[in-house]
């Protein structure tokens, strides 16, 4: 209730006074949590980093009509998720890679990392992640590591609470086969 | 700390295997170690060019050009200036921030409690003819303070601990039930206009109109 009261707030000072001011303010409070929900679809931290600033300058564009009704928090993540499945969309079709092809393309990528270390479950995990489809991606992220609940994925991802729950479960269930078999 | 629960033990009956893998971010150490700390204003410059390129070329160039003149200490002098013209005290609002909500649904309720109780003082007095000094001067006081509109003087002195402890001793109040029953957030009045305009509480407990609905319930 405090977090939707400070958004309030802010968004009201971004309409009525110092849009800057109250737009650094936005940036700060939510680049954290949306550049990893960033960063864990698309991998690269680079392209994490251009997505992020992206979607950042859409919502400066779109927040003067941003109708209180919805909440600041939902709403930046649905951006955040929509701009980076379409980013991976724009890859796929740029590069002509298959599903297959994008999802060892991003699995390479994490092997090539410095510190991957392919012994350590947090690393077979991330692994594990780039073979679920994206939307699966999406979902799992979201519920594991961001701990958020249903009804708030919901409002994120406009599909229903059932058909997220049976994602998520077939998600782990997808997880578990890949670290077991790996 | 009870959606975690719920989440943990989700993904324990779905799997024992995930549940047992360490929640840590290996890509954590691979951030720039300002990148946070610089992205806002990054994102800001960018906003600022993109405005910038949308100009046309003409208004470009005369973007940073100001033709109006001050005189040399006009911002130095400013504040003082203005500070001399303030005649008016500001209006001063005690109520923290914070509490805004708070307050205000605590106002809304014992103001329906004032105008109730004053009622009742009244259908008392004429039935029992019982005329005690004290009852006489509260009922001179709530009275005016309705009529003059000067609740929210009224309000602002007292403190927190007075009105919880009123709400604690008259929460179950009947009357401030159905003040609290009618109340809906999507209909309160914006924070500005109760703030400034003392007759907006008034107007906004008449508008819920409380004695048609306690009729009906009786």
């Amino acid at each position: 209730m405090a977090e939707q009261l400070d958004d309030i707030a802010l968004v009201y000072q971004f309409k009525t006074a110092n849009k800057e001011a109250a737009f650094t303010a936005i940036i700060k409070k939510y680049q954290e949590r949306l550049y990893w929900h960033i960063r864990r679809l698309v991998v690269h931290h680079e392209d994490a980093n251009d997505v992020l600033q992206n979607m950042f300058i859409k919502v400066w564009k779109s927040l003067e009509g941003f109708r209180e009704e919805s909440q600041l928090y939902t709403w930046l993540y649905r951006i955040a998720t929509n701009e980076s499945l379409s980013f991976l969309a724009k890859q796929k079709k740029h590069t002509g890679l298959s599903m297959s092809d994008e999802t060892s393309n991003l699995s390479n990528s994490i092997k090539a990392s410095d510190h991957f270390d392919g012994n350590k479950l947090e690393w077979k995990l991330q692994l594990a992640i780039q073979q679920l489809p994206e939307k699966q991606r999406a979902v799992f992220n979201l519920r594991y590591f961001e701990e958020m609940p249903y009804e708030k994925m919901s409002k994120i991802l406009e599909t229903s609470e059932g058909a997220l729950k049976a994602n998520y479960h077939h998600a782990v269930k997808k997880i578990e086969h890949f670290i077991l078999n790996h | 700390m009870k959606e975690e629960n719920t989440i943990k033990n989700e993904l324990e009956s779905i799997s024992k295997t995930v549940a047992n893998i360490p929640a840590t971010n290996p890509f954590a150490v691979e951030i720039p170690s300002e990148y946070f700390d610089q992205l806002a204003g990054q994102i800001i410059s960018k906003i600022q060019q993109e405005e910038n390129e949308a100009l046309p070329d003409s208004l470009k160039s005369v973007r940073h050009i100001n033709v109006y003149e001050v005189n040399e200490n006009y911002f130095t002098l400013l504040d003082e200036k203005i500070k001399e013209q303030i005649k008016v005290e500001a209006k001063i609002v005690p109520i923290k921030r914070r509490n805004v909500f708070v307050k205000y649904l605590a106002a809304a309720a014992i103001t329906g409690i004032l105008g109730f109780s004053l009622v009742n003082f009244y259908i008392n007095y004429k039935e029992k003819s019982v005329l005690q000094a004290e009852n006489e001067l509260a009922i001179k006081e709530a009275k005016k303070i309705l009529t003059t509109g000067t609740f929210n003087n009224e309000l602002n002195t007292l403190n927190e601990d007075d009105i919880s402890s009123y709400l604690a001793t008259n929460g179950n109040d009947v009357h401030a039930a159905l003040v609290a029953a009618s109340l809906d957030e999507q209909t309160l009045p914006e924070e500005e206009e109760y703030m400034y305009n003392d007759n907006t509480l008034d107007n906004f407990l008449k508008g819920l109109n409380i004695s048609d609905k306690q009729k009906n319930n009786n």
